[in-house]
């Protein structure tokens, strides 16, 4: 979910009590007046970090590091925190508080009360470069690159064309639907194998590309992953509602959509698949993410994508380097979804070790209508002309080609399919000439259009029944459509985690799907979950303890200080001891009865690194409470 | 004409888009011809190919990769895909990769050791390999030459062919100074060039290769003037029996070779001498489809130094398989145009050699070696009686209606009237329509059926005037002792052949006397199949810079008689 999209979700109370950093400035706190846009930019800034306290924006780091925008459930992530941090429990609970009420993260609550922590995909991936900074800047390499499945031996080396952008794959994909008169569901409630098959040819796309992120279509409808991501990403845009009986186009959103230029569709289509990818990678995202940051269609760098991992400090080096082989590969996961998607271009620059690099393929943002009508019939239309004027050529021509320039070609039998659905020829030779800005059409191309009509003729011009699939035009109510879009089927389903080895290793990485979007969540066990302001509990919770276990670092009788124990633990909090003469801090975990003696076991912060340690009383002097705000201050002198 | 853009739109599956409209298209335009094919020149907006084989032989004439690649990024309006760039580059850097030497005796195979130990895993490749020298090169059987080309070629990777060749029978044979009709004889610079480049020691071209010159100008002589400079016994394969004899005349009236020094291996007579002289047909004769080709042996029935493929477009793939066997003799190819009907360019290339010399026709006509041809095609509406019969018909049906639109007769006539007086070939594919035409026309008719006697009779009386128009069939494609016309008018012809347009303005390009002027013609039927077939045909003289003019026009109404035959 997009950040603008959870907040659309969020209570009247909530917006008020929460300090939310994106509401900040707007009117009354009030949603219609934020720009989203521009709160995105204000976290890509890194100001908003900046109100955070450091054990907070500890615990905003780390959370995005292990789960990039993924739901985690709370308990398990206060674990792992832990496990992973010299943040104690506390810290991180007001720390994940702190967070909800500034509007960074978010929770779902799930029917019998647990809680999913997560960002929304657009916001993690404005934080990320200020949360998760690399090292190495992603800058532009310079040398020959050179297609990475290229110039092998046994190959001839030929230029096999661009892969087709989504975008207009799903144009193309609409327009075929628009023009079937098989594009009504089966029984089944799906497309018919013939129609489904229609549109993958329109679409080759690899089920890897997706699977590599634990993405699978849905078994019962049948679709191709083409198919599938197809009718998905229509359906997401709000391009095509599913009725009963088959698909509708939605007619109002179309006109908007085409109306874009090209470089406006296809990256409105890929903030789309990340927000569908993103909440499903964990920290596979980051690369993802990354790789969308840079606006430019430079070549740069896979390797500067990721980095060491941040956190090994406990992790042995070998296992650290078997971080980065996975950070390897899902940076070419995404290098191979972008590919198959048709944005971006991968290869290899040669020397001594190829390096492998990428970039964003151009796409135009300004509108201007070149399209070239031949006096054999064939129409080339140019890279930037408007999406209304690709439908229309899609409904009048046979498509030859794709690639920077369309290759159309006029038909006898296209024009008999248009001309039976209605159409009148000078209709279409009134489209023609106005699209090719053209005075007249060229006099091959009118006796062409004569003869095919006369043939039309000729054969009984019968009309067709067909007029295309049903259109929701503006005559359906904003309400009634919002009613289609709450019930919609989905596709692409999540049947792996990508990191599912490694969530063994780390339990906080989930286990079960949360559904990608609300709307899918068809049981209702989801909902968004209200901050329960843990800083005012906790503070009750403090109040209660004596004031001197707080104040002061002291000596005391072993059954009090075994009290004093037991509140930290309870309270999740660390304890500040006087060790062989030093001040250290030690974040107690459980107590332990040995005969007669009692212990406790914990994590003692020296060196600037955690330990394990079973401690008795009698091996500290002296011993304090420490409130979480402190610990912080704590770590530092040491 | 639009200023300021680039004439060029280069995809990513190597078409590249010429926009005539654009200020810098003439000069796109003539660079993109050095290193790319046309592929479709309608409208303004014209198709252009870059294949590997069209960059490799730009290549050994001397055009760099870089070059082609500067001249796309100058010209291109959007940029250049990086599949494009990067897949030239990857082809232009295939190029001298790979080289074929002769080394105390052995034929090796050396160049980039990393690809060669890639191409290794070639299996088809393997059983040429007889061993492999410490730097990882490979030591080659012999026999292979032409076969590890051919097939390094077809995977990707053209090979430089250092190997050299082998002297052959030695023959003595000069160019005469004065022909032997009297006439001073020496090369044209351009014939000189060609000649030089074949006879250059250690030259990517040297001894194998092939001259692409236009009709007319003089591809004969090139191959005259490499028989000299090699000075060994030649076998020149030639495309008919007359072109065999036209060879043989011009042996004599050029060289110091007398008549007995020169034989003919064709149907008609089987001489071997020092310089023999077969044909195509010959060589590919068999009793039934599974014999051998007999005929064949004569590649080897001689220590041949050199041999002379005339026509090479033509030649036929049996030919080239025998060529693969006989790498170590020196070979020249000859023709006007490489384009391929049959898809044998590669075979050409690694076969035959690289092209060695190739020569504009507009170079040519600027030079006064040929005349100016003007071409235009008219087209004219389907005859309102056979636009029932068109409909109905299938495929090939619809193309002969076309073909023989009877409207077309009437174009005729006034293209005729225009040009009253200048000897004009009205040439066309159906037997039936030029029947019809040269009796409405009163205009005697050559087809393949007339005896010999009688055609040197048409000809002699067409060559003096005593008749302005002869009416021909596809036999005009190729009859080299046809007279020069001034008018060309092309009714139909054999589907899409760019070869056969060619051919046939070939017919008109002798240098003629006064304004050098002379007008292709070719009527076609708009609306119709044919189209789309004379668009195809048209390729190669655009390809040489000619542009058609397109002029439409409604037909002369011919009265047509009931059986649909024009009367008058």
């Amino acid at each position: 979910m997009r950040l603008k999209e959870v907040a659309e979700k969020l209570t009247e109370e909530q917006l008020l009590n929460c300090e939310y950093f994106w509401l900040k400035g707007s009117v009354e706190g009030s949603l219609t007046a934020v720009d989203w846009d521009e709160a995105l930019r204000l976290a890509a800034s890194g100001k908003p970090l900046e109100e955070l306290s450091a054990a907070e924006l500890q615990v905003l780091q780390l959370h995005m590091d292990l789960h990039g925008a993924s739901p985690v459930e709370e308990e398990a992530l206060v674990v792992i925190l832990r496990e992973r941090s010299a943040l104690t429990g506390a810290e991180i609970r007001l720390g994940l508080d702190a967070l909800e009420r500034g509007g960074f993260l978010f929770a779902l609550g799930k029917a019998w009360g647990e809680r999913f922590i997560f960002a929304p995909s657009d916001l993690y991936a404005a934080l990320l470069p200020c949360l998760l900074p690399l090292s190495a800047s992603s800058s532009p390499c310079c040398g020959d690159v050179y297609p990475a499945a290229s110039l092998q031996a046994g190959q001839a080396g030929t230029g096999t064309g661009g892969t087709l952008p989504l975008g207009r794959a799903l144009l193309y994909g609409l327009s075929r639907l628009s023009r079937e008169p098989s594009a009504g569901f089966t029984a089944k409630g799906v497309l018919s194998r013939k129609m489904s098959d229609r549109l993958e040819r329109a679409f080759p796309f690899s089920r890897d590309a997706l699977q590599a992120f634990g993405f699978g279509v849905k078994e019962e409808c049948g679709y191709s992953p083409s198919v599938a991501l197809l009718l998905e990403a229509a359906l997401g845009l709000r391009l095509l509602i599913a009725g009963d009986k088959g698909f509708c186009i939605n007619e109002v959103a179309l006109e908007l959509w085409l109306k874009q230029d090209e470089q406006a569709r296809e990256i409105e289509l890929r903030s789309w698949l990340c927000d569908l990818i993103f909440p499903a990678a964990g920290a596979a995202a980051h690369c993802g993410a990354r790789m969308c940051r840079i606006q430019d269609g430079s070549w740069r760098r896979v390797q500067d994508l990721y980095a060491e991992p941040r956190f090994v400090d406990d992790i042995a080096a070998g296992e650290g380097r078997e971080a980065v082989m996975e950070q390897l590969q899902y940076a070419q996961n995404w290098l191979d979804l972008f590919c198959e998607c048709g944005w971006l271009e991968s290869g290899y620059i040669e020397g001594e070790k190829p390096e492998a690099v990428f970039r964003w393929r151009p796409f135009s943002h300004v509108i201007e209508n070149e399209v070239m009508l031949q006096p054999d019939g064939e129409i080339l239309a140019g890279p930037q002309i408007s999406g209304s004027i690709r439908w229309q050529l899609e409904e009048i021509a046979d498509r030859v080609s794709d690639d920077w320039f369309t290759l159309y070609r006029l038909s006898e039998n296209r024009l008999h399919w248009k001309l039976g659905r209605g159409a009148q020829l000078e209709e279409i030779e009134a489209i023609l000439q106005n699209i090719s800005g053209r005075e007249s059409l060229p006099e091959a191309v009118h006796n062409m259009l004569q003869q095919w009509h006369q043939s039309w003729v000729h054969k009984g011009s019968k009309r067709s029944s067909f007029c295309g699939i049903e259109k929701s035009g503006p005559q359906k109510s904003g309400e009634s459509l919002q009613s289609s879009y709450s019930s919609q089927p989905c596709f692409l389903e999540i049947i792996r985690l990508p990191n599912q080895q490694r969530s063994q290793q780390f339990p906080g990485i989930p286990q079960q799907t949360v559904p990608m979007r609300l709307e899918q969540d068809r049981a209702g066990l989801y909902r968004l979950e209200i901050n329960r302001d843990m800083h005012h509990a906790f503070s009750e919770k403090i109040a209660a303890v004596p004031a001197m276990w707080l104040k002061q670092r002291r000596s005391y009788h072993p059954s009090t200080s075994r009290e004093l124990i037991a509140k930290a633990i309870s309270l999740e909090t660390a304890v500040e001891l006087s060790l062989e003469g030093r001040s250290v801090l030690f974040i107690p975990e459980a107590t332990e009865q040995r005969g007669n003696e009692w212990a406790v076991s914990g994590r003692l912060y020296g060196e600037r690194k955690l330990e394990n340690h079973v401690l008795g009383p009698e091996q500290w002097d002296e011993i304090r409470l420490v409130l979480p705000t402190e610990a912080a201050n704590g770590r530092k002198r040491q | 004409m639009t200023a300021g853009k680039g004439a060029l739109i280069v995809q990513s599956d190597m078409t590249v888009l010429l926009d005539e409209q654009i200020e810098t298209a003439r000069e796109a335009r003539e660079q993109l011809l050095m290193f790319g094919e046309v592929v479709k020149t309608v409208g303004s907006l014209h198709t252009y190919r870059l294949t590997p084989l069209a960059l490799w032989n730009a290549m050994s004439a001397g055009v760099s990769w870089q070059n082609a690649l500067e001249c796309l990024e100058r010209h291109a309006r959007y940029g250049l895909p990086f599949t494009a760039a990067a897949t030239l580059r990857g082809w232009g850097q295939r190029f001298g990769k790979l080289r074929l030497q002769l080394r105390e005796g052995e034929l090796v195979l050396g160049g980039d050791t990393a690809l060669l130990s890639q191409l290794a895993q070639q299996k088809q490749l393997a059983d040429w390999i007889k061993d492999k020298t410490a730097e990882g090169e490979w030591v080659l059987h012999g026999h292979c030459r032409g076969l590890l080309k051919q097939e390094l070629t077809r995977l990707g990777y053209p090979v430089l062919d250092y190997a050299g060749y082998h002297d052959g029978e030695a023959l003595d044979i000069g160019l005469r100074k004065l022909t032997l009709r009297g006439r001073p004889f020496s090369l044209r610079p351009y014939q000189a060039a060609a000649v030089d480049r074949f006879l250059q020691e250690g030259a990517v071209q040297s001894g194998s290769g092939v001259a692409v010159l236009p009709c007319g100008t003089g591809k004969t002589v090139v191959g005259l003037a490499a028989l000299a400079g090699v000075g060994a016994a030649a076998l020149i394969l030639a495309s008919s029996h007359s072109a065999a004899l036209q060879w043989r005349d011009e042996l004599l009236d050029k060289t110091t070779l007398d008549i007995s020094s020169i034989g003919i291996y064709s149907g008609k007579q089987r001489e071997i001498a020092p310089v023999t002289i077969a044909t195509y047909n010959l060589l590919t004769r068999r009793a039934t489809a599974g014999d051998e080709y007999r005929h064949m042996e004569l590649l080897t029935k001689r220590d041949w130094g050199l041999v002379i493929y005339d026509e090479v477009h033509l030649l036929p793939a049996p030919v080239f398989r025998m060529t693969a066997s006989i790498q170590a003799t020196r070979r020249l190819g000859l023709t006007a145009t490489l384009v391929r009907e049959d898809g044998c360019a590669e075979d050409v290339y690694s076969l035959i050699g690289p092209k060695l010399y190739d020569m504009a026709w507009k170079d040519a006509e600027l030079g006064g070696y040929i005349s100016s041809v003007s071409c235009k095609e008219i087209t004219v509406p389907l005859h309102p009686s056979q636009r029932k019969l068109y409909h109905a018909a299938g495929g090939r049906g619809q193309l002969r209606i076309a073909a023989e639109n009877h409207n077309k007769l009437g174009i005729v006539k006034r293209l005729l009237r225009q040009h009253e007086g200048k000897p004009a070939l009205v040439i066309g594919q159906y037997l039936k329509q030029l029947n019809d035409i040269a009796q409405s026309l009163n205009a005697p008719i050559l087809t393949g059926e007339v005896p010999p006697q009688e055609r040197a009779e048409l000809y002699s009386r067409f060559k003096r005037g005593d008749i302005s128009v002869l009416v021909v069939s596809k036999v005009a494609n190729l009859a080299i002792d046809l007279p020069d016309a001034a008018v060309a008018i092309q009714l139909s012809g054999s589907f899409g052949s760019r070869q056969e347009e060619a051919q046939r303005i070939g017919r008109l390009l002798r240098p003629k006397a006064g304004s050098n002027k002379a007008w292709f013609y070719s009527i076609v039927t708009e609306g119709t199949k044919e189209t789309q077939f004379a668009l195809k045909r048209q390729l190669f003289m655009m390809e040489q810079g000619y542009v058609y003019e397109r002029m439409a026009e409604q037909g002369e109404a011919e009265p047509v008689s009931e059986a649909g035959r024009p009367t008058s």
